[in-house]
């Protein structure tokens, strides 16, 4: 920033430095008591762990409502997978008053308690004994007194070693869900927390490591939010723990109701990709399936929601990604964890290395990077979950295209001039309304119609699909209905 | 920051939720009773039961549901304790056990069990049948049936599926015009596709001695062979199998493969597979000088494909079945909701079976292999018990 200039707003801080812990309250040492053993525990505890029976009773029936919701409506509840979250959100609504009343010293360790019992409920003693075993084999090499190369070099020959493995340990009589319920503790999490061994100035505490690993909710969503290792920890105890329960109840609400949303579509709207033969067809399918993803918002929501129950303050996992008005405001909104955790691991480290490059440049290599990382890791992903790599044909169009139409909106955003941005405040609020609206619509159909590519199983299967679509009936006959509908009710009333 | 107001209004739409979750159908009438159906169904939507693929994120999401996906297990979906989020825990299933080879799964021998108010009981030789004489008994004319978890019986209690009611009315019939008991041995292990339906009467029903074959088939079918293979052949089984060897060959596969690249192999052969399987298992019992009969049932509310459909009558044909019989149409025009075991559910209720039942009956009673029981003067290819002989 030159002379003279100054800064009309804050800057915007990286997610893992949003929730600091706040001090420590002077008088909080006062309340303890040497005569009182019990008191001796609450002693030093920061302002935002205090107890009130009140709003945490509150809480505890807000949780305990959501639950019936859960039951009633069977959320995430599938054939073969038993009622895990029902099981999970349970057990923690039963540890929950202990876990509040613990002192703060005891709460990540209860935390873990809860997660390694809740592991055992979901997986069974045979498998939870294997995946401890392997987590800890991973979290305790990250530990040994060898430089961090030597370290992270292990991990990843041990995750070599798995996948040349795997076959034969499935004849050998593994249990089969041994190795995603690991891999989804390991596979992302490990990155970012060998990232932070690198770059921390002091060593991280075996407990805040295993609580970072043994997340309660992850047994039940295989397809876990890549949180980060230091927004997680600065986020513990960050604000009020009643304020902090009242988001997560209120994210568990949203994820329930945007799972909830997915079932209608997914039951009631949306057709399968051989029955389109017209262009209403073609734009049912399209805009339905590109909807599923409520499905994993959903999760995202609820699995998080769960983690502020302990005190854990996160982001929002997603912020009105349907609302996108350009390819990179999606990119920022859509799994706003995995956009942080590329950033942060891919994005920064090569724009840093490219320092010395033009910025346009610059700019399109790293994300050009960011992209490919992204594709390959959700090939990875594929891998450890299902035991199958995910890279086809679709999946690099998809990312492909979708790298393109960020960089290009990077490098417009880049260029933009404030003056042009002063110039567009100026607009009537009617036209930039509109304007808005329009850049939603095209944002929105782009992105639908590149999902239905991701989704199809072959590039020529969703050719064939989108050359019915817009070489059949252009006619409209739902939306017909739906308008007679309207008409007749209105008239009606 | 989450406001008081906000607050206030997700615990009415909480409230609004449970209440709305609660009322009688009666009081909510037809349309919104199926909305609410499907906003609780955690099962595939009819497209995706009907065996379309799937996006990335519902394949890593719905892992789980792979075993279903592939070879329509339905065992726990009425499990009452939680747990076995990822892969099909197939093994701490009370219904089935595991087994090395390439039937994956078989019914667990001698044992009862009661889900959703369904007795569950199994024989001896793992069937959910009664328990019949290893030895055929004098003067029985005895059916072995292979089949999915529709001929097992899914959902409804075990005399009321249509094997049963097939099996009663049979031997009845026989019985009255002066012919043998009969027997209808159901080999029918739910989940198996039609190339393990074959293995399992391998071990189950050619030790008894059948006098018939009846070969259970859905449009399911179709590609079911081929989605089994993928992971069978990654665990290295399947590869000897005579039902899939002409297959395999073609396509060029080989072991050590992960599934993914089984998959990419066996794209496009579906057709060959299942068409192999079936030469193969016509093959097999005409070498035993046992009829065979194809069976084409419907399953409840998935549309049917006519070029599928037509597909599998033609690889019946050309197999060279005894008969064949097509009743997939036996649900049509009538209101799913009202045959099957559940919303969005393809087995049928204790309706739906007798509906099938009746629509079998019609179709079977008629062919030769069977109408020379209750036609005292039609002589039979194979007399009861001695092949060859005539009837009486």
């Amino acid at each position: 920033m030159g002379p003279g200039i100054v800064r009309t707003s804050a800057p915007t801080r990286a997610p893992h430095q949003r929730f600091r812990p706040g001090p420590a309250p002077a008088g909080a040492t006062e309340r303890s008591s040497p005569r009182r053993w019990f008191s001796s525990l609450y002693a030093g505890e920061p302002e935002t762990c205090r107890r009130a029976w009140r709003p945490f009773l509150i809480n505890c029936v807000h949780l305990g409502l959501l639950l019936a919701v859960f039951h009633l409506y069977q959320v995430e509840r599938r054939p073969f997978q038993g009622h895990a979250l029902e099981s999970l959100a349970a057990l923690a609504m039963l540890v929950l008053p202990a876990h509040y009343l613990a002192p703060l010293r005891w709460k990540k360790p209860i935390f873990l308690a809860v997660s390694a019992a809740g592991l055992l409920m979901v997986a069974g003693p045979a498998a939870s004994v294997v995946v401890l075993a392997i987590a800890a084999a991973f979290i305790g090499t990250c530990y040994l007194p060898i430089p961090w190369v030597a370290r992270a070099s292990t991990c990843a020959a041990m995750a070599a070693a798995i996948v040349w493995a795997r076959p034969s340990l499935a004849e050998a009589g593994l249990p089969e869900e041994v190795i995603p319920i690991a891999a989804s503790m390991l596979m992302f999490r490990m990155i970012l927390f060998l990232y932070e061994l690198k770059h921390a100035r002091a060593p991280e505490s075996p407990v805040d490591a295993l609580s970072y690993f043994f997340l309660l909710p992850n047994y039940c969503f295989p397809h876990f939010p890549v949180v980060d290792y230091r927004t997680m920890q600065r986020g513990y105890f960050a604000d009020d723990i009643h304020l902090t329960q009242r988001r997560g109840l209120a994210m568990i609400f949203r994820g329930t109701v945007h799972v909830l949303a997915y079932r209608v579509v997914y039951h009631q709207m949306l057709i399968p990709a051989s029955a389109v033969n017209g262009i209403e067809d073609l734009v049912v399918f399209i805009v339905c399936k590109y909807l599923t993803y409520l499905e994993i918002s959903g999760q995202f929501h609820i699995a998080c929601g769960m983690l502020h129950l302990f005190g854990y303050r996160l982001p929002e996992t997603h912020h009105r990604y349907l609302l996108a008005s350009s390819f990179t405001d999606y990119w920022r909104r859509i799994n706003i964890y995995w956009k942080d955790f590329m950033v942060r691991v891919v994005f920064n480290p090569v724009i840093f290395r490219l320092k010395r490059w033009p910025t346009t440049a610059a700019l399109a290599t790293a994300t050009a990077v960011t992209f490919l990382a992204t594709w390959l890791l959700h090939g990875y992903q594929m891998y450890w979950l299902r035991g199958e790599w995910g890279f086809g044909a679709t999946d690099a169009l998809f990312w492909g295209t979708l790298g393109v139409l960020v960089a290009i909106n990077v490098q417009f955003d880049a260029r933009r001039s404030m003056a042009r941005k002063a110039a567009q405040n100026q607009t009537h609020p009617a036209l930039g309304f509109a304007i808005h609206g329009a850049k939603v619509a095209a944002t929105f159909a782009t992105i639908a119609v590149l999902w239905s590519l991701w989704y199809s199983t072959s590039v020529g299967a969703w050719l064939d699909m989108m050359g019915r679509g817009l070489g059949g009936s252009w006619s409209f006959p739902r939306l017909g209905m739906l308008v007679e509908m309207v008409r007749r009710g209105l008239h009606g009333v | 920051m989450v406001s008081d107001r906000m607050t206030r209004r997700h615990w009415l739409a909480i409230l609004a939720l449970l209440a709305g979750g609660m009322l009688p159908d009666r009081l909510l009438g037809a349309g919104p009773s199926r909305l609410r159906a499907s906003i609780a169904s955690g099962l595939f939507n009819r497209a995706d039961a009907g065996r379309i693929e799937r996006g990335y994120y519902e394949q890593i999401v719905h892992d789980g549901r792979r075993f279903e996906d592939l070879c329509d297990l339905p065992a726990l979906r009425r499990r009452r304790k939680p747990g076995g989020t990822f892969a099909a825990p197939v093994d701490s299933a009370p219904l089935v056990t595991r087994v090395d080879d390439i039937r994956e799964v078989i019914l667990r021998p001698s044992e009862t069990i009661e889900r959703a108010g369904i007795r569950w009981a199994t024989n001896t030789r793992g069937m959910r049948d009664r328990e019949y004489q290893m030895e055929k008994p004098a003067r029985t004319f005895r059916i072995a049936m292979v089949g999915d978890s529709i001929a097992a019986g899914w959902g409804v209690e075990v005399e009321r599926r249509f094997e049963s009611i097939l099996e009663r009315s049979w031997d009845q019939r026989s019985r009255d015009a002066g012919g043998p008991r009969v027997e209808i041995l159901d080999c029918a292990v739910p989940g198996h596709a039609p190339g393990q339906r074959w293995h399992q009467l391998q071990a189950v029903g050619w030790p008894m001695h059948p006098d018939l074959v009846i070969c259970e088939a859905t449009e399911a079918d179709i590609d079911w062979d081929e989605r089994r293979l993928r992971y069978l052949l990654a665990r290295g089984l399947g590869f000897d199998s005579p039902l899939y060897r002409e297959a395999l060959e073609s396509a060029g596969v080989a072991p050590g493969w992960d599934p993914g690249a089984y998959r990419q192999a066996l794209r496009g052969t579906t057709g060959a597979i299942l068409a192999g399987a079936y030469r193969a298992m016509a093959a097999d019992a005409g070498s035993r000088e046992v009829p065979i009969v194809w069976v084409l049932i419907p399953r409840v509310g998935r549309p049917s494909d006519p070029a599928a459909r037509a597909s599998m009558i033609r690889y019946a044909h050309e197999a060279g079945f005894a008969g064949i019989v097509d009743v997939s149409n036996a649900y049509e025009g009538l209101d799913p909701t009202r045959l099957a075991v559940e919303p969005d559910d393809f087995h049928p209720n204790a309706e739906g079976h007798a509906r099938l039942a009746r629509r079998l009956d019609e179709a079977l009673s008629a062919l030769p292999e069977l109408s020379w029981l209750w036609s005292p003067d039609v002589h039979s290819p194979r007399a009861p018990g001695q092949p060859g002989a005539p009837r009486r």
